[in-house]
């Protein structure tokens, strides 16, 4: 008797604690939607975000899903247009040279607690971004190298912006998430703006009202807001009241859901894009999201210093054979080493090796290289697989290693021994020749540059040197033409595809990407 | 009349041959308390193991490799960057440093902030444990509810050699589902319940509807062995002299099962459950992975690529703390259920 009086007792604890707990998780959230998830909300937009946010800092966001939820949380001084053409954000008019900028900033913006969008604050939000101290990954991206002088003058309304060298593509690094402009009170506290906990902060059209770790994150619309940007074709529908981002969603699990009902607008895999594929409810926009390619280690004792067996990998790799492996043939071809959608890029395949694999067997047969590669290109790394086999193929035995991220960019970065060759993902959110031609001809790595190839290429920084001090497109694009050219016959790279960043949306919802950039803020509901 | 003199015999016969039921461990006296020298060993055991787990848990969390300053830093980093996060984040001092100051934030109930996050390793677990306690103890429960009266039910029409068919089907399905693996059951539950039939949420922990399908996909493997399980001990106990004597007094079925076979079943199946419980909290990733359903098992696996030291050591430090009270807690009740267990060897 005893035994079943405790054996009772406990599973009717255990059923009690099974109640509770379901009151601490899944009782505490409103259903909003779908087929199976109750009534669908008219004022609210789920999405999905790959992880949770590292940081509510716009200035210190280094993954995409920190770029996605800052474009929510802090407008920027420029924007960029359905074209890809600049847009007022923050600022109503610009000026610049290749060597400094002024912003006229619009008079009817504040913050989230109401303390009104002056150059002061405009040039103290931008100064810290661009600080050093502020460890930031983007500052050179947008302000080129050296330290620039930012200043606000209130009375003029406007904020100047003095180059340590020329940049001449300084406004489209302006209309970077990072560049987001963060206001007193987020600077006056950084680790409250770092957990997204200071509403005062926030300068864009959402503030941040519910975090919860892993679980979701709730963003709420400012009814004050009024500083949005003016399109040459105003957007359709109107923003959502709330937008609801769940993160560390699978993406097969995501395109379930955006078919049940139960998400509205979400990245999905390139797998699933049949799925979709014909469906009239559902809209799917491909753009290319990072520049894939095959980068050889070209430091003292690595084969790949040799001219010729670059080449010949180069010739037996295969962009559609990539495509298919690593991204079910949803990749988008490069012609260059940056999407087609970057102006200055290489208008055609030209310059690109080509195939000849008879002629790269006879030079790769016998030969052995150490390949490190991501298990993030291509369904658990099957980008760097096709890499190994196309090379096995030719006679050449490669030792591949496969891990995650985090160890990835250990290894290249920090231990230059271990690989010969990799496949990089390049992902220029700036858009620009200049930010991809860095990271694979520019100051390597352990020397605090971002090209982890190492092949160091004094022709291209000039080439750069040049294109940013051009003062107007066509001096600036023949640099880039001609960097992008003599990376492409030295075979310092190969390129294979963008890979793509497909977002379905469910009837009733869209997003915008200008000039191939998703871009988060123009999210609304249409119905 | 004659009914109350074959119950009382019914008693007498049945609880002197019922394991345990009114003597100590092996004939000894109750005098000897063996509760409390069961408590000694067992809180010894448990300290034991908590403090092997605090070693082990430390120290081979930064055998994972990459390194977490240059994960925490991102594309582009400087070195120089990244040798400041390296500092910040405590990585240059000496290993025995490290644990140094881990141990002393254990005694404060501090497991760290997280190296990727901005937020507290306590505050992670708190927001996300719930989750999966939920879908572990709601999986239990059914795994429970289900398994024991089927194993039973199975045993008592198969007693004896009989319904052969039904011993074989029996065999053959649980065999089955057992062997199918999480993920393909998951996803099948999910394109017929959401997909196709569209009754319940594909995945999400929006409502409570969502939590049918993540509990079901993981219970089924675990319903499935121990549904097996009490199908053979039903059918060893029904063969037990206690019980053909109780048979040919002709108690009702229900008496006779519920009050006699079943107490006896269950020492197996509790001590099963409790592991399966234990391997439910720790190893749900997969299931959480096909529902989209917030839980620590999720969590883990981030924190492993993002090489987040302090929260991958904060979730196995919680989940082998857990593991470890729940063995205690199915001793607990073993020992209730039967005091022979009090003597012998523990479950972990």
């Amino acid at each position: 008797m005893q035994g079943r009086s405790t054996l009772m007792a406990a599973a009717a604890a255990a059923t009690a604690a099974a109640f509770l707990l379901t009151g601490c998780t899944t009782g505490g959230q409103s259903s909003t939607g779908g087929s199976t998830g109750g009534t669908m909300s008219t004022d609210t937009i789920r999405t999905a975000l790959n992880a949770d946010p590292t940081t509510f800092n716009a200035a210190k966001a280094n993954a995409k899903d920190d770029y996605e939820v800052a474009r929510f949380l802090f407008d920027t001084v420029v924007r960029r247009d359905a074209d890809g053409k600049f847009i007022g954000g923050l600022a109503t008019d610009w000026k610049n040279t290749a060597t400094e900028a002024t912003l006229t900033i619009r008079k009817d913006a504040a913050c989230a607690d109401g303390t009104a969008i002056t150059p002061t604050i405009v040039a103290k939000s931008l100064s810290y971004f661009a600080d050093p101290a502020t460890k930031n990954n983007f500052g050179k991206l947008v302000f080129g190298p050296g330290q620039p002088t930012i200043t606000g003058d209130d009375a003029a309304g406007t904020v100047d912006i003095k180059l340590a060298q020329p940049w001449s593509e300084l406004i489209g690094g302006l209309t970077l998430a990072q560049t987001g402009i963060i206001c007193p009170a987020g600077l006056a506290d950084l680790d409250g703006l770092a957990k997204g906990t200071v509403k005062g902060a926030f300068s864009g059209p959402y503030t941040l009202t519910k975090s919860s770790h892993g679980v979701s994150y709730d963003m709420t619309l400012r009814d004050d807001y009024k500083a949005w940007p003016t399109y040459s074709k105003p957007l359709e529908g109107t923003p959502a009241k709330t937008v609801r981002f769940f993160p560390g969603v699978n993406k097969t699990t995501v395109a379930n859901q955006l078919l049940t009902g139960e998400m509205d607008v979400s990245d999905i895999a390139p797998a699933d894009v049949q799925r979709f594929e014909g469906n009239k409810d559902y809209a799917v926009t491909t753009v290319p999201f990072a520049g894939i390619f095959l980068l050889f280690n070209q430091r003292e004792g690595s084969p790949f210093t040799d001219p010729a067996l670059r080449k010949a990998v180069a010739q037996l790799m295969n962009q559609q054979a990539f495509n298919a492996a690593a991204y079910a043939g949803k990749g988008i071809t490069y012609n260059s080493i940056v999407a087609p959608t970057v102006p200055c890029a290489l208008p055609d395949n030209s310059s690109l090796t080509k195939e000849d694999a008879e002629a790269a067997k006879a030079v790769l047969a016998g030969k052995t290289f150490k390949m490190v590669g991501t298990t993030s290109i291509g369904p658990n790394g099957a980008g760097s697989t096709y890499v190994q086999e196309a090379l096995r193929a030719a006679g050449a035995t490669v030792d591949l290693q496969l891990v995650d991220n985090g160890t990835w960019a250990t290894m290249t970065q920090t231990k230059p021994e271990t690989w010969d060759l990799t496949v990089q993902g390049d992902a220029n959110f700036v858009g620009t020749v200049a930010a991809s031609l860095t990271r694979i001809a520019g100051v390597p790595t352990e020397k605090g540059g971002r090209n982890i190839g190492g092949g160091e290429n004094a022709d291209i920084l000039a080439d750069i040197a040049t294109a940013q001090s051009a003062t107007d497109d066509k001096a600036r694009c023949e640099a880039y033409t001609k960097a992008q050219k003599s990376i492409l016959s030295d075979n310092d790279i190969v390129p294979f595809v963008g890979e793509p960043q497909i977002v379905a949306q469910r009837s009733g919802f869209s997003i915008q990407a200008p000039s191939g950039i998703v871009d988060y803020a123009t999210l609304r509901i249409t119905k | 009349m004659t009914e109350p003199t074959m119950l009382s015999k019914e008693v007498q016969i049945l609880e002197s041959q019922t394991p345990g039921a009114t003597k100590g461990p092996r004939g000894r006296a109750l005098s000897l308390s063996p509760w409390a020298d069961y408590a000694l060993r067992r809180a010894g055991g448990v300290l034991l193991s908590v403090a092997l787990l605090v070693v082990v848990t430390f120290f081979m969390v930064p055998l994972i490799p990459g390194d977490p300053a240059v994960a925490v830093a991102g594309a582009d980093a400087t070195t120089e960057q990244i040798e400041a996060i390296r500092n910040s984040l405590g990585l240059n001092d000496p290993l025995y440093i490290q644990f140094f100051h881990y141990v002393g934030g254990l005694f404060t109930g501090d497991l760290g902030e997280s190296f990727a996050y901005s937020t507290s390793v306590s505050q992670i677990i708190a927001t996300k444990l719930p989750f999966t306690a939920e879908l572990a103890v709601l999986g239990i429960i059914l795994v429970l509810l289900v398994s024991v009266p089927a194993g039973m039910l199975v045993g008592i029409l198969t007693r004896g050699g009989r319904k052969k068919w039904l011993d074989v089907s029996f065999g053959m399905l649980t065999g089955l589902f057992q062997a199918v693996p999480q993920y393909v059951v998951s996803t099948m539950l999910v394109v017929v319940f959401a997909i196709i039939l569209k009754v319940l949420p594909a995945a999400g922990a929006a409502s409570l509807s969502a939590l049918i399908l993540p509990v079901i996909g993981l219970s089924i493997a675990p319903i499935c062995s121990i549904a097996r399980v009490v199908r053979r001990e039903t059918s060893t106990v029904l063969e037990q002299d206690y019980l053909r004597t109780a048979r040919g007094w002709r108690l009702p079925s229900l008496r006779l099962y519920a009050r006699h076979a079943l107490p006896n079943l269950l020492t197996t199946a509790l001590t099963l459950a409790g592991l399966i419980l234990a391997g439910m909290l720790g190893g749900a990733i997969i299931v959480e992975n096909v529902f989209n359903w917030p839980g620590l098992g999720r969590e883990i696996v981030t924190a492993i690529v993002n090489k987040d030291y302090p929260v991958i050591q904060g979730i196995i430090l919680v989940l082998g703390f857990l593991a470890i009270v729940l063995n205690l807690l199915v001793d607990i009740i073993l020992g209730l259920i039967d005091p022979r267990t009090l003597g012998g060897k523990s479950n972990g």
